[in-house]
């Protein structure tokens, strides 16, 4: 006599059934292309070229070689240095803002939050007209009699344009999760503090920043990985000039593999990049850990 | 010198809902005042307009003869602690209580004084490096008050510290605030929710319900001479009992209800008299119940037969419950006497200890 | 048993719509640039159709980057069997090896006459003498001029060469409303290669010589292109993007200059666009001699495409002189064979006429460097607009790497 499965057993399988599909897509769509590159980044992989031999690491030597790269390595870097601080520190202090019983919160809280969802191609191109010649920008400088260039030509404003562009869009959403984070921290304790004798300011950097410490840290990471990837901005706004001051190593990656289809060259300069997000992301968690007690 | 006066102090949020209702109160320099009543009656509110916390919509707030109504709670110089302890969780202890200290700029030998003796005095010596999540609830109590001794405040504000603890804690701690109170020579004021905390720890407590002050008075007091027929059936454990009866005149005036009826004794008749043919409130303790069979005292009234309901033999005592007037009524003996359930016995009432009120205000009748 | 019930179906439906991709029929692909140019294409394929209705075929437009999807569709073996081809992209494409050479049709049809087309524009597709594909039409740099500010700075007459244009832009060059600013450039120019190179062949120079060495750094270069730039230093020429526009030809439309250099396409543009503009057209004026740059695109096919005959037939009509004829109807390009010309009234037509002499002595911009190539220059022109690099310096710079990534 055969038995049939229990009931326990029935679950257990429905459960890896339903989960069959997206594991199947995940690895499909993800695990499989982070392999192939990996693996694509040792041969001369051209889409064109039918010939295409292994070349060891010699794609890799180019690429350090390649004043272009090299370039973008710098830009990026600049560009996490400049936009990772900025934004957590003014998320944060948004979310503190929008904390207090301010009166127009629900309001400001929208408006905050909104260049976040919207999406980066429409910002993009808003901000196209805004840092123009003669736009919006320059017309509210001129109105404090300073005179301004034409932001994304300008190779020493290109990428600064485009990081302002950055913190504008995506501290909103930052802002969000550090409003979650503080309003885990009991009233009770500010409420001590107050009696204790501190100020608003104080209350700030001495309960609220080491309390909110956990969720720093989440946006820090995902401030940063967000950083090393950024891409639609420069594709639609700069295409990585003028003279490649704005571009970027996520940039470089797409152009490589896609407009010159060398993709070998391309998944190498990608995998460079992994391993630069990932070493950032072992650093921080080792020196700087979530837990603030 | 702390002498803390409230005048006509209101509180109403939104224009609507009142919290507070014209409080006046007066607490003297080194006294230990208890605010309690029920949930909800405005204890925590008034405390915390005491410390700032919550604005005064109404009225004047005087410490040491001062109106602080505008001062911010760190210019009143007073300390609080909170229901959860409300340490700063990423601090040491040592740092907790030296917080306050530091944003005074209080110089670091002298706040390494105080924390030590603060520490000392609550027994904290050996915990100065731990965090508060490494500490039981009641060790993070006394780093609550120890946060606020370190301050010397003139006033110590505790918002039900001992909520948060287990019974046998909570016992220990009531005893060590005692301790505390007369070691320091300080105002306390006091919020509770529990009568018998109110009634071993304070000299003048001040009874509150729905927003109202019931009546301010010193413990035993209060026991014996409850204002209205909230204090007497909020102070006192088991409550006292409340049987609905007329005032009737026959041969005697007689208190008359469907299942307990005696004659007024002499010494309130002249009262009674007062309220002929009128419906009032009877309230008496269950201590003033005593079973006629075994006592023959000249100050109880006559008999009246009832049929036991519940025992709760609790060893020293004897709880006996039964119904009258649909009511359940709470006898306490100390007899050694066996009872049984169903039981009929005669039982009388201590004629010195009866209480009439109001029926409609509930106000005592005197 | 649940689980299969739900599977079935899907599966059946799964493997239905895969059946029902059936036999597709030939491809012809086209970038999508502008309603009115697709537009023209398609009558010029209906023609196509009445004249061969017994060849079945698919118009896909591909929007968007045309360059870049293309070749991904090559890559992957599903490109269409007939599509653009850009002049200066042919040696990349040439040299991937992925497109069907044609000399084999060619010979095997008597009745093509391969001398009626423009010898330049026929050679940018010819590598080793293989021909790769032929042009379809060809659209050369010429001046656009603003008649009425002209007029208004008394010239009646067109710069002829090098001198007269920077006097000429000057005279054009105004501050209208005295505020320190100028509103009215005498020219505008753009910084990219296709724009500066007329200069460069003007001064006898080149870019990359018939032995595969690059001219970028040799003096006729670097005077011509000094010179170049130096209309902009001076102020005599903007930029787009100075003014706010995307390109020269909406600064050109918008009146902010009263010369530009463009190609054919600029003419509907500005019916379409800037109706009210009095504009007429003048060779470029001449350096050491004459010269200008002419942009051509053909028809190619790729290797593996399985209509290969059906694609030649198509090739053959659409550059005929039949269709050649019906898509350069509305002078959005220049018709590539002579005869069509000729017979369609090109050299008699006022703007026409000076297209088509411009023929005579445009180089199609045959280099032999991969995209990246190109774009590095660009970097190079980038970095001399707009951090004021030297130019030799731009050029030295930037030489080996063009060199890196040379064809040869």
């Amino acid at each position: 006599m055969k038995k049939g499965l229990s009931d326990r057993q029935k679950q257990t399988r429905s459960g890896y059934l339903f989960l069959i599909f997206p594991i199947i897509i995940f690895g499909i769509f993800t695990i499989f292309p982070m392999f192939f590159a990996l693996f694509i980044s040792f041969y001369d992989w051209n889409l064109l070229i039918p010939d295409k031999p292994f070349v060891g690491l010699a794609n890799y030597i180019e690429l350090f070689q390649d004043e272009v790269f090299l370039i973008a390595t710098k830009n990026t870097i600049i560009y996490a240095l400049g936009v990772v601080p900025v934004q957590t520190i003014l998320s944060l202090f948004l979310a503190f803002l929008m904390n207090q019983k301010l009166p127009g919160r629900g309001f400001f809280r929208l408006a905050f939050y909104l260049p976040a969802v919207t999406a980066s191609v429409v910002t993009s191109t808003i901000f196209i007209w805004i840092y123009s010649k003669p736009g919006l920008l320059n017309y509210l400088l001129s109105l404090a009699g300073i005179n301004g260039t034409d932001w994304l030509t300008n190779p020493n404003t290109a990428l600064l344009s485009i990081m302002a562009l950055n913190v504008w869009s995506t501290s909103g959403y930052f802002m969000i999760t550090f409003l979650a984070g503080l309003q885990n921290i009991p009233a009770s304790v500010y409420e001590a503090a107050k009696i204790d004798g501190a100020s608003a300011w104080t209350q700030f950097w001495k309960i609220t920043f080491p309390l909110v410490r956990p969720v720093t840290y989440f946006v820090v990471v995902l401030s940063l990985i967000g950083c090393f990837q950024v891409f639609d901005q420069v594709f639609i706004m700069s295409q990585g000039g003028p003279v490649n001051s704005t571009t970027t190593m996520s940039f470089f990656v797409y152009i490589n593999s896609f407009k010159y289809f060398r993709l070998g060259y391309g998944a190498a300069s990608a995998i460079i990049l992994a391993m630069i997000i990932y070493f950032v992301t072992v650093v921080q968690k080792r020196y700087f850990p979530p837990e603030p007690y | 010198m702390a002498r803390v006066e409230l005048k006509n102090i209101n509180k109403i949020y939104d224009k609507k809902v009142t919290a507070i209702s014209d409080a006046n109160i007066v607490i003297e320099d080194q006294e230990f005042a208890i605010l309690v009543g029920p949930s909800g009656c405005g204890k925590s509110t008034l405390l915390r307009m005491i410390a700032g916390l919550e604005s005064i919509t109404s009225g004047d707030l005087l410490i040491d003869g001062v109106r602080v109504n505008d001062l911010a709670p760190k210019d009143r110089d007073i300390a609080m602690v909170f229901q959860n302890y409300a340490l700063y969780p990423h601090m040491t202890v040592f740092d907790n209580m030296a917080f306050g200290l530091k944003l005074r700029k209080t110089p670091k030998k002298e706040i390494k004084e105080r924390v030590h003796h603060a520490a000392e005095i609550l027994g904290l010596t050996d915990l100065l490096k731990r965090r508060p999540k490494a500490m039981s609830g009641g060790q993070r109590q006394r780093v609550a008050i120890g946060r606020a001794i370190v301050r010397q405040p003139k006033v110590f504000l505790f918002d039900e510290p001992l909520s948060n603890l287990d019974a046998k804690l909570r016992v220990q701690m009531r005893t060590e605030i005692k301790r505390l109170h007369k070691q320091l020579e300080t105002t306390i004021i006091y919020v509770t929710h529990d009568q018998t905390e109110a009634m071993t720890m304070g000299n003048k407590i001040i009874v509150l319900d729905k927003g109202l002050i019931q009546q301010i008075d010193s413990p035993m007091r209060l026991y014996n001479f409850p204002a209205n027929q909230f204090v007497a059936g909020f102070i006192g454990s088991p409550n006292m009992n409340f049987i609905e009866g007329k005032i009737e005149k026959g041969n005697r005036i007689l208190f008359k209800s469907p299942d307990i009826t005696f004659s007024i004794p002499e010494n309130l008749e002249t009262l009674a008299s007062n309220f002929l043919n009128q419906e009032i409130i009877l309230g008496f303790r269950p201590e003033s119940i005593y079973d006629q069979n075994n006592e023959n005292v000249a100050w109880l009234t006559e008999k009246v037969k009832i049929e036991i309901d519940v025992i709760e033999p609790i060893g020293a005592e004897t709880f006996i419950y039964f119904q009258a007037n649909g009511n359940d009524i709470c006898m306490r003996t100390t007899s050694n006497k066996e009872y049984y359930t169903g039981q009929s016995i005669h039982i009388g009432f201590d004629t010195t200890r009866l209480y009439f009120f109001d029926k409609k205000t509930g106000s005592i009748l005197r | 048993m649940k689980h299969l019930i739900i599977c079935i179906p899907l599966i059946i439906v799964l493997a239905l719509s895969s059946c029902m991709q059936g036999e597709k029929p030939m491809r012809i692909s086209s970038w999508v640039s502008s309603p009115a140019e697709t537009k023209m294409f398609r009558n010029t394929l209906d023609s196509f159709t009445i004249a061969h209705p017994e060849i079945v075929f698919d118009f896909e437009p591909i929007p968007g980057n045309y360059s870049e999807k293309l070749q991904l569709m090559l890559g992957t073996n599903t490109g269409p069997d007939l599509f653009f081809l850009k002049g200066y992209l042919a040696p990349s494409y040439i040299s991937f090896d992925i497109l069907e050479p044609i000399n084999y049709y060619i010979e095997a049809d008597s009745s093509i006459n391969l001398d009626d087309f423009f010898p330049p524009l026929l050679d940018a597709f010819n590598k080793d003498g293989i021909q790769y594909g032929l042009p379809k039409d060809f659209a050369p740099y010429v001046l656009f001029y603003n008649k009425a500010m002209f007029k208004e700075a008394q010239l009646d007459s067109m710069p002829k060469n090098w001198e007269e244009l920077e006097y000429f832009a000057q005279q054009l060059t105004k501050d209208k409303d005295n505020d320190g600013k100028t509103d009215q450039f005498g020219l505008v120019i753009e910084p990219s290669t296709e724009m500066l190179m007329p200069f460069v062949y003007q001064n006898e120079g080149s870019f990359q010589s018939a032995d595969g060495k690059l001219g970028i750094t040799d003096p006729s270069f670097i005077e011509a292109l000094e010179f170049y730039y130096g209309l902009y230093q001076k102020g005599l020429a903007t930029i787009p993007t100075d003014v706010g526009q995307g390109w020269n030809g909406d600064t050109f439309g918008r009146e902010q200059a009263a010369m530009c250099f463009s190609g054919g396409w600029l003419i509907p543009f500005l019916k379409l666009s800037y109706p009210d503009v009095d504009w007429g057209v003048a060779p470029l004026p001449m350096g050491k001699t004459k010269a200008t740059v002419a942009f051509t695109t053909a028809f190619a096919m790729p290797k593996s495409s399985k209509f290969k005959n059906d694609a030649w037939q198509m090739m053959n009509y659409l550059t005929g002189p039949k269709g050649m004829k019906i898509w350069t109807q509305q002078g959005l390009a220049l018709p590539s064979r002579k005869s069509v010309a000729e017979k369609n009234g090109f050299y008699d037509d006022p703007v026409y006429s000076v297209f088509m002499e411009s023929a005579e002595y445009a180089s199609t911009l045959q280099v032999e460097i991969s995209e990246r190539g190109f774009e590095e220059i660009s970097v190079a022109l980038q970095a001399i607009f707009f951090t004021g690099k030297k130019p030799l310096e731009a050029m030295e710079n930037i030489k080996p790497r063009i060199e890196k990534y040379s064809l040869r």
